[in-house]
C-alpha cells in the first residue's frame, strides 16, 4: 500500500453537502432579500389606501345624508316648523359622531403606513370633511335659533367641503393608483434583479455539480469498481488477486484489508489441503473398525477399497474378500446402469448425498433389506463413494408391530376407555396373544404379595378365562422386577431368576418356556401385569416386542384409569342425585349463591317461602330479597364467610315476600368450594322462624304483663295495709266524735280520701287478677245488648252505635259485672279516640280456636270461644303505642283525663275469666279489640264474700276473748283497738307461732280468730288448721289484702268462717266479729 | 491593497468632511419663528464652547420660498426637512395635529421631534422619538375644571371645541374634570376652525351656535377649546347673550392681547386664558431672554415664543457633548429625569418621566390684574 493521509470520503460527502446547502440558502435569501420588502411595502401601502380611501368614502355618503336632512329641516322651518332642542340634537348626533371619528382616532398611526405624497392629500380631505360636519351642525343650530337663512348658508359651505372633500378623495385615488404603480415597478425590478441573481448563481452551481461530480467519481466510484472486480475473482477462487490501494481513506483501508484477507485466504487453503491428506490416512484406519456397515468403492470402477468390520460381520466376508469385489455384488438387484444413474448427480457436484433403497445379497446367498446413503468423499485422493448402509429388517418387524398397536389402538379405543374394564381386558389379551404369536395372555392384578387373574386369553382355544390366583409373588422377587424394568422378557422363564420361582405353581403346569411380561402402572404405582407367555419351544424376544408388550401394558392401565373413573362418575350422580333430592324436597329454604351474590337456584320451600316461583329466584340478587334494614349487617356476615373470617355465618333477619311482606327467618350460610372449577358459592339455609318470633314476642309480653301484675297486686296489698290503718283509726276517731265537730268533717274528708285509694288498689288487684271475682254463666249478646243502653248515653250523639251480635248462646263463665266494665272501658276509650265523631261496633261470634293459637297466648287452651269485637273508627295507634296498651297507668290521654287503668283492668278481668285481650289498630285505620271468652259450663259458683255493708250494726264484744295475728303492727293495732272498743279482749300475736303459743298457753279460750291470710313463715290458713285440730269450733276471721288469698281461701271455707277483704273500717271488723261470735256458742268457761 | 488604502482614505476624508458640517436643529413653526430662531441662535453661539462643532437653528420658513406649515402641508415639510443634511432633532409643530402627521415621518427617518406647545394626549402613542414640552390635554383639562370649580364657583358649564385633535381633546379633558368635580355639562358644542370672524362687528358667526346651545341652559361658565379666534368669538357671543358670563380659553387662546382684545370686544372682561409661561414667572434666564427678544423682535415674547426657546436651547444642550447624532439626542432627552436631572427652561424644569408636571398659569385679560395658576 502507498498512500498519503487525505480527507476522508466522508469528510468529503459532508463539504459537498455543506456546499449545497450554503448554495440553497445564498440563492433563497438573495431572492428573499430582493423581492420580499418590495412586496411587503406594496401589500402595506396599497391596503392601508385602500382601508382609508373607504372609511372617508363611507363618512362622506352619510355626511350627505345629515345635509340632506338638515335640507329637510330647512323646509320644514320655512313651512312654519321650527327646529325645537330635541329635534336639533338628533340631528346633530351622527355628524357629531362623525367628527370624533375623524379626529377621535389616532390618524397619525392610521395615515403612517400611508405613502407620503398621499398623506397631505388625505389631510386635505379631512380637514374639508370637518368644515362640512362643521357646517352641519352649525345650520343645525341657526335652525334650532330660528334663523333659517343662516343655517341655508351654513349648509350652503357644508356642502360646499363636502364637495371638496370628494374632490381630495378622488385626487388621493389617483395618488394612491400612481404609489401602486410605482410599488409595482419596484417589484417588478426587485424580480429582475433576482433573474439576475438566479442565472450567476445557476452557472455557479453547475460547475460547483461538475467538480463534485468529478470528485466523487475519482473517491468513491473507482476503488469500488475496483474492489468488486477483486472480489469476483476470489468468488471464482482465485486467491492470488489484489486491488491497488491510493491514499489511506475509508476506501483505501477497505482495500488494504482485502489484499490482506486474500493473502490469508491463500495460506489456510494450502493449509487446510496438507491436513486432509493426513486425515484421510487416518481417517481409513479407524473406518476399518466401525460396527456400522460402511463401505468405500471406487468412483469409477464401483469397486470396494474399505468395509468396516460391522460391513464385514453383516455382509459374512473377509476383508479381503471383499476387496476383491464391486457394489454389484452385494446389491444383485441393481445393474451398473442402474447404480451409475444414481450417483450421477454426485458426480456432478450437484448434491451432497443419494440414497437409495436396495436389498444385499451376503456372502451365504441370503438377503436382507437396506437404505443406503451415498457421499462422495474427497479427502482420500483420487475421490471414492462412500456408502452407510442401514439394515432395514429389524425396523421393518418394528413397524409391524407398532402399526399392529396403532390399529388396535383406533379400533379398540372405545372400548378400552370406555369403563367397562371386563371386556377391555378381553380385547387387550387377545391382541396381544395374536400380535406376538403366544398361546396365553393374561392380565394379574396385584393384591399384596397375591395376583388375580382378571382375563386370561388362551390362543388355541380362543377362550377367556378369570379368577386364577397365585401366592407368593412378593417373595419371588417377581415385583422387583416389574418395578425396575418396562418388561420381563425371559425366553427360559424357567431359567430366569426373574420368573423361576413361578415354575412350580404356575409355568410348569402351564408349559409356559418363555414369558414376556409388562408392568401395568396406574398413577406411577404398579397394579397389575400382562403376561405374554409362549408355550412349545423357547422363543427370544426382540426389542420390538418387548416394546410392544410394554404399549399394550400401557393400554391396560388406561383400561383400568377408565374403569375407575366410570365407577367415580357413577357414585358422583349418585351423590348428585341425592343432594337433588335433598335440596328440592327440603323443608327449609335453601339457596345457592354466587360470590357476586346472584342466586344461583333456589329450592321450593325457599320459593314458597317468599310467594314467589324457585325459578323466579334464580339470577335475582340475594341484597335485593333481604329487609332493607337488615341488608348491611347480612352483606357484612356473607362478606366474613367469604373471607374465611367465619366457617359459617347464622343470623335471623329478614327477608321480603313478593307480596312485599316481610319474613323473619334463620339463615345458615356455608361456603362451597366447587370441585369441578365452576366457582366456588355460598349455601344458605333459610328457615321461616316468623311464627317463633312471634311466639316468643308473645311470651314476653305476657311474662311482661305477669311481671307487672305482680308488681301492682304487690303494691296493692302494702296500700291496702296502710289504708286499712287509715280508715281504720278514722272509724275510730269519728266514733267518739259528734258529727256537729269540725274535726269530725275533716275525718270524713280523710276517709273518702282513704276509699279513693281503695277504689284505686281494688282497679289494680283487678288487673293483677287478685280481685274478688263473682263468676257465673253470662250469654254474651245479652249482656251487650243490656249495656248498649247505657253506652248510647256515655257515647254522645256524633257517635254511631252499631250492634252486630251472633254468637251462639252457649255461655260464658265470667264475672257479669266486670264484663261490663271491660265493655264500657273500651268504649270508652273507643269515643275518646273518635273526638270527631265516628262508628263503634260491637260484634259477638263464636268461634273454634285451635291449638296453633292456643300456643301464641298463653294461659289459654284450644276449644270454642265466644269472641267479642270492639270496633271503632277512630285515629288508630302505631305499633309501639299497640303494645303498652293493657300496662297500668300507660294513657295517651291529656292529664287528669284518664287513670291508665282503664284497659289494665280490662285486660285482667278477662285473663282473670281464662281468656285472651287483643288489639288490632294501625294509625289512621281504627282499632279493633277482640276479647276472647272461653265457653264452658258453670261449674260451682264460687262464693261471693259477704256484703261489706257500711251499715253493719256494731255490736258489744261483751268480754269474748279475740287473738288477733297480723304481721303489720298497725294494722294488728287498729283491729285490737277497735275491738276491746267493742267491749272484746284482745290478745295480739305478730305470726303464726306467737298466735298458737298465745292459743295454748292463755289460761282463757280463744273465742275469735282473727288472722291475716299471708303472715310470714306459716299463713293465717295453717294456723286457723292448727287451732281448729285443738278446738274445732273456733271461729275464725280471715282478713286479707290480696283477692288471690280470698279465693283460695274462701274454697276452703269452713262453716262458721269469714272473711274480710283490706281495707276496712274498726265498724266493719267488730260487725264481722260480732256476726261470727253470734253464730258461735259462747264457750264454757 | 489598494483598495483597502482607498477605502481608509475615504472614510478618513468623510470624518473630517463631517466634523466640520454644523448640526441642524429644524424649526418647523409657522408663525414669526425667525425671531425665535434667531435669539436661541444667539443664544446658542453665545454659549458655545471654543471648538464645539456649529449647531445650526435651521427654520423650514427661511430655507423655502413658498413655505406653509398649514395643517395639509405638514406632512410635505417634515418629509422635506427629514432629507436635511446635519439633522438631529426637530422642534415644532405649533398645533397637534400636525404633529400626529408629522411624527411618523421624522420617527422612520430616526429624527427626535420636540413638541413645544401641542397637548394632545395621544402624542405620547406617536412614537418613542416623540418628546412634548407641554402638559397634555388631561392636566390642562384638570388645571382649567380646578380653576371653574374655586375661583368661579361654577355649577353648570357649556364646552365649546374646535374639531381638531386639540380641541377635542382639550375639550374631552376639561368635561371629564368638571363631571368629576360635579359640575353639570349643559351642552359639548364642535365649532368650525378659521370662520370668518371679524372683530368689533355684530356678524358672528359663532353666535347662532352659542345661541342655539343656550337653549339648553345659560351655564356658570363657559369653556372654549379653541384658537384665539375662535375664543374670542365665542367669548363675544355669550356676552352678547348672556352678559357677565366667564369664558375660560385654553393655551390655544394664548395670544398677544391685542389679537384676543379685538376678538373678544366686550367680552374680554370676563375672559381667562391658559398660558405655560408668563413673563411674570421668569428664571433660569427669563430675564435675558425676554431681554434679548425684545431687542431682536421689538416686542415682548407671547408663551408660544418661550416654549419654542426652550425646546431649541435643550436641542442644543442634547447636541453639545459629543452627541452629534438623532441617536444621541434622543438617548440624552430620555435620560432627563432618569440618569440626569430635569433641563432648567425659562419655562420650567423638563423632564419627559411619567409624572414629570409643568406649570400652567391662569391669565385674565383685563384687570384685575392676572392671577397665577
Amino acid at each position: 500500500v502507498s498512500g498519503r493521509r487525505v480527507l476522508s470520503v466522508r469528510a468529503v460527502l459532508a463539504l459537498l453537502a455543506g456546499a449545497v446547502a450554503l448554495y440553497i440558502v445564498v440563492v433563497g435569501g438573495l431572492i428573499a432579500l430582493q423581492i420580499a420588502p418590495a412586496a411587503r411595502a406594496l401589500s402595506a401601502h396599497s391596503q392601508a389606501v385602500l382601508r382609508e380611501h373607504s372609511e372617508i368614502r363611507r363618512r362622506l355618503d352619510a355626511l350627505a345624508g345629515s345635509i340632506s336632512a338638515v335640507h329637510e329641516a330647512i323646509l320644514q322651518a320655512r313651512a312654519g316648523d321650527p327646529l325645537d332642542v330635541d329635534e336639533a340634537t338628533r340631528l346633530t348626533a351622527p355628524v357629531r359622531a362623525q367628527l370624533d371619528n375623524v379626529v377621535g382616532v389616532d390618524v397619525s398611526a392610521r395615515l403612517a403606513a400611508i405613502p407620503a405624497e398621499m398623506r397631505t392629500t388625505l389631510a386635505a380631505a379631512a380637514r374639508a370633511e370637518q368644515n362640512a360636519a362643521g357646517g352641519v351642525i352649525e345650520a343645525i343650530a341657526a335652525l334650532a335659533v330660528g334663523r333659517t337663512d343662516v343655517a341655508i348658508e351654513r349648509l350652503t359651505e357644508a356642502d360646499h367641503g363636502r364637495t371638496a372633500t370628494a374632490r381630495h378623495l378622488d385626487a388621493a385615488q389617483y395618488l394612491a393608483i400612481a404609489d401602486v404603480a410605482e410599488r409595482e415597478r419596484e417589484l417588478l425590478e426587485a424580480a429582475r434583479a433576482t433573474n439576475r441573481i438566479i442565472l450567476w448563481w445557476g452557472v455557479f452551481g453547475a460547475a460547483l455539480f461538475a467538480i463534485g461530480a468529478v470528485i466523487v467519481q475519482r473517491r468513491l466510484y473507482r476503488p469500488l469498481a475496483e474492489l468488486e472486480s477483486s472480489l469476483e475473482n476470489v468468488t471464482a477462487g482465485d486467491l492470488t488477486t489484489t486491488v491497488p490501494v491510493r491514499r489511506l481513506d475509508e476506501l483505501g483501508r477497505l482495500g488494504g484489508h482485502f489484499n490482506r484477507m486474500t493473502r490469508v485466504l491463500r495460506e489456510r487453503a494450502e493449509e487446510e489441503r496438507r491436513r486432509r491428506e493426513d486425515l484421510a490416512e487416518q481417517f481409513g484406519d479407524i473406518l476399518a473398525e466401525s460396527p456400522g456397515e460402511i463401505v468405500l468403492f471406487e468412483e469409477d470402477t464401483m469397486r470396494i477399497v474399505r468395509a468396516t468390520r460391522g460391513a464385514r460381520l453383516a455382509l459374512g466376508y473377509g476383508a479381503d474378500e471383499l476387496r476383491e469385489r464391486t457394489l454389484l455384488d452385494l446389491w444383485t438387484r441393481l445393474g451398473r446402469d442402474e447404480l451409475d444413474e444414481a450417483l450421477a448427480p454426485l458426480r456432478a457436484g450437484e448434491g451432497a448425498r443419494v440414497r437409495l433403497s436396495t436389498v444385499q445379497t451376503r456372502r451365504d446367498g441370503s438377503t436382507y433389506p437396506v437404505e443406503v446413503t451415498v457421499h462422495l468423499s474427497s479427502v482420500a485422493q483420487p475421490p471414492v463413494f462412500v456408502a452407510f448402509i442401514l439394515d432395514l429388517s429389524a425396523w421393518e418387524r418394528a413397524h409391524a408391530l407398532s402399526t399392529r398397536l396403532r390399529d388396535f389402538a383406533l379400533q379398540k379405543g372405545r372400548v378400552i376407555g370406555g369403563g367397562d374394564l371386563p371386556r377391555a381386558l378381553a380385547e387387550i389379551t387377545r391382541a396381544a396373544a395374536e400380535t406376538l404369536g403366544v398361546e396365553r395372555a393374561a392380565v394379574w392384578r396385584l393384591e399384596g404379595d397375591r395376583g388375580v387373574c382378571l382375563d386370561l386369553y388362551e390362543h388355541s382355544t380362543g377362550r377367556h378365562s378369570r379368577g386364577q390366583e397365585l401366592e407368593g409373588l412378593e417373595r419371588a422377587g417377581y415385583f422387583d422386577a416389574l418395578d425396575q424394568g418396562r418388561t420381563i422378557a425371559a425366553h427360559d422363564a424357567c431359567a430366569d431368576a426373574r420368573t423361576g420361582a413361578l415354575v412350580q405353581g404356575y409355568l410348569a403346569p402351564a408349559g409356559i418356556t418363555s414369558l414376556l411380561a409388562a408392568p401395568v402402572r396406574v398413577a406411577g404405582h404398579l397394579v397389575a401385569v400382562l403376561a405374554n407367555e409362549h408355550v412349545g419351544e423357547q422363543r427370544r424376544w426382540s426389542a420390538e416386542e418387548q416394546a410392544f408388550a410394554a404399549s399394550m401394558a400401557d393400554l391396560v392401565a388406561i383400561a383400568f384409569e377408565a374403569s375407575e373413573r366410570s365407577r367415580a362418575q357413577d357414585a358422583l350422580l349418585a351423590s348428585e342425585a341425592r343432594y337433588r333430592a335433598a335440596f328440592e324436597e327440603a323443608g327449609v329454604g335453601i339457596a345457592e349463591v354466587d360470590l357476586e351474590g346472584r342466586i344461583l337456584r333456589a329450592n321450593r320451600a325457599l320459593g314458597e317461602m317468599l310467594g314467589m316461583a324457585d325459578s323466579a329466584l334464580a339470577g335475582r340478587s340475594v341484597v335485593g330479597l333481604l329487609h332493607p334494614d337488615d341488608r348491611e349487617a347480612d352483606v357484612r356476615a356473607g362478606e366474613a364467610v367469604l373471607r374465611g373470617n367465619a366457617p359459617v355465618a347464622r343470623r335471623e333477619t329478614r327477608w321480603l315476600r313478593a307480596d312485599g311482606g316481610a319474613v323473619w327467618t334463620s339463615v345458615t350460610s356455608a361456603l362451597v368450594h366447587s370441585a369441578d372449577g365452576s366457582g366456588d358459592h355460598l349455601v344458605s339455609v333459610v328457615e321461616d322462624v316468623t311464627e317463633r318470633r312471634a311466639l316468643q314476642a308473645q311470651l314476653a309480653h305476657d311474662q311482661r304483663m305477669e311481671s307487672i301484675g305482680r308488681l301492682a297486686g304487690g303494691i296493692a296489698h302494702d296500700f291496702n295495709n296502710l289504708l286499712t290503718a287509715i280508715g281504720g283509726y278514722v272509724d275510730l276517731a269519728l266514733q267518739g266524735l259528734p258529727e256537729s265537730e269540725p274535726l269530725a268533717q275533716d275525718l270524713r274528708e280523710v276517709e273518702r280520701a282513704a276509699e279513693r285509694g281503695s277504689e284505686l288498689t281494688r282497679q289494680l288487684l283487678t288487673f293483677a287478677r287478685r280481685q274478688v271475682v263473682e263468676p257465673r254463666a253470662v250469654d254474651v249478646d245479652e249482656l251487650v245488648r243490656s249495656v248498649s243502653r247505657l253506652l248510647a248515653r256515655l257515647l254522645g250523639e256524633r257517635i254511631e252505635l252499631e250492634l252486630d251480635l251472633d254468637a251462639e248462646p252457649d255461655p260464658v263463665v265470667a264475672d257479669p259485672g266486670q264484663l261490663e266494665q271491660v265493655i264500657i272501658n273500651l268504649a270508652v276509650n273507643a269515643r275518646d279516640a273518635m273526638p270527631a265523631g265516628g262508628r263503634l261496633t260491637l260484634r259477638t261470634r263464636t268461634v273454634e280456636l285451635d291449638g296453633a293459637w292456643a300456643e301464641r297466648h298463653a294461659g289459654c287452651v284450644p276449644g270454642r270461644y265466644t269472641r267479642l269485637s270492639v270496633e271503632d273508627t277512630g285515629a288508630g295507634m302505631d305499633a309501639e303505642t299497640l303494645s303498652q296498651i293493657f300496662e297500668p297507668f300507660f294513657t295517651t290521654k291529656d292529664s287528669g283525663r284518664g287513670t291508665g287503668l282503664g284497659l289494665a283492668t280490662s285486660y285482667g278481668i278477662v285473663r282473670q275469666a281464662g281468656g285472651e285481650i287483643e288489639a288490632f289498630s294501625e294509625a289512621g285505620a281504627g282499632t279493633t279489640i277482640q276479647v276472647h271468652l272461653p265457653i264452658r259450663p258453670p261449674t260451682a259458683a264460687v262464693r261471693p264474700p259477704e256484703p261489706r255493708s257500711r251499715a253493719a250494726a256494731v255490736q258489744r264484744g261483751e268480754g269474748r276473748l279475740v287473738l288477733v295475728v297480723d304481721d303489720e303492727p298497725q294494722v294488728r293495732a287498729l283491729m285490737e283497738r277497735a275491738l276491746r272498743r267493742q267491749g272484746f279482749e284482745v290478745l295480739g300475736a305478730g305470726n303464726a307461732e306467737e298466735g298458737e303459743r298465745l292459743f295454748r298457753e292463755h289460761p282463757r279460750p280463744i273465742d275469735l280468730l282473727v288472722t291475716d291470710v299471708i303472715l310470714p313463715g306459716r299463713g293465717g290458713l295453717d294456723l286457723a288448721g292448727t287451732l281448729r285440730r285443738l278446738r274445732p269450733e273456733l271461729p275464725v276471721l280471715y282478713v286479707s289484702g290480696y283477692a288471690e288469698s280470698q279465693v283460695e281461701h274462701t274454697t276452703l271455707l269452713a262453716e262458721g268462717d269469714a272473711f274480710l277483704p283490706k281495707p276496712f273500717t274498726a265498724s266493719e271488723l267488730t260487725a264481722r266479729a260480732a256476726e261470727l261470735l253470734a253464730r258461735s256458742p259462747a264457750p264454757d268457761v | 491593497l489598494p483598495s483597502a488604502a482607498c477605502l481608509v482614505a475615504a472614510l478618513a476624508w468623510g470624518a473630517c468632511t463631517s466634523e466640520r458640517q454644523p448640526v441642524v436643529i429644524g424649526l418647523a413653526w409657522p408663525e414669526q419663528p425667525e425671531h425665535t430662531r434667531r435669539v436661541a441662535q444667539a443664544l446658542i453661539d453665545s454659549t458655545a464652547p471654543p471648538g464645539e462643532r456649529p449647531i445650526l437653528v435651521r427654520s423650514f420658513d427661511a430655507e423655502s420660498a413658498s413655505p406653509s406649515t398649514a395643517l395639509e402641508n405638514s406632512v410635505q415639510v417634515a418629509l422635506r426637512m427629514a432629507d436635511w443634511p446635519g439633522l438631529v432633532a426637530v422642534v415644532g409643530f405649533p398645533s397637534s395635529t400636525e404633529t400626529l402627521l408629522a411624527a411618523p415621518i421624522f420617527a422612520e427617518a430616526g429624527v427626535p421631534l420636540l413638541v413645544p406647545t401641542a397637548t394632545t394626549r395621544r402624542l405620547a402613542d406617536a412614537g418613542g422619538l416623540v418628546f412634548p414640552l407641554a402638559p397634555n390635554d388631561s392636566i390642562e383639562g384638570e388645571f382649567i375644571a380646578t380653576f371653574a370649580v374655586e375661583r368661579l364657583s361654577a355649577r353648570s358649564a357649556t364646552l365649546f371645541y374646535t374639531v381638531d385633535d386639540y380641541g377635542t381633546g382639550l375639550a374631552a379633558g376639561v368635561g371629564d374634570a368638571l363631571q368629576r368635580r360635579g359640575v353639570i355639562v349643559l351642552d359639548r358644542v364642535p365649532v368650525r376652525l378659521d370662520h370668518n370672524c371679524p372683530p368689533f362687528q355684530d356678524d358672528n358667526p359663532y353666535r347662532v351656535q352659542v345661541e342655539a346651545s343656550f337653549l339648553r341652559g345659560v351655564p356658570d361658565v363657559v369653556v372654549v377649546a379653541g384658537r384665539v379666534w375662535e375664543t374670542g368669538c365665542i367669548a363675544r357671543a355669550v356676552t352678547d347673550l348672556a352678559a357677565a358670563t366667564p369664558v375660560i380659553g385654553g393655551d390655544g387662546a394664548s395670544a398677544p392681547d391685542s389679537l384676543l382684545v379685538q376678538a373678544a370686544g366686550p367680552a374680554v372682561d370676563h375672559l381667562y386664558a391658559v398660558e405655560f409661561w408668563t413673563r411674570g414667572a421668569e428664571r433660569n434666564g427669563s430675564g435675558a431672554f425676554v431681554e434679548r427678544f425684545r431687542r431682536v423682535a421689538d416686542r415682548d415674547p407671547e408663551p408660544g415664543d418661550a416654549m419654542v426657546h426652550d425646546a431649541i436651547m435643550l436641542a442644543a444642550a442634547a447636541v453639545r457633548g459629543g452627541r452629534a447624532t438623532p441617536g444621541a439626542v434622543h438617548g440624552y432627552l430620555r435620560s432627563l429625569g432618569r440618569a440626569r436631572g430635569p433641563y432648567p427652561g425659562i419655562t420650567g424644569a423638563i423632564s419627559f418621566v411619567a409624572d414629570a408636571r409643568r406649570p400652567l398659569h391662569m391669565r385674565r385679560l383685563r384687570p384685575p390684574a392676572e392671577e397665577g395658576g
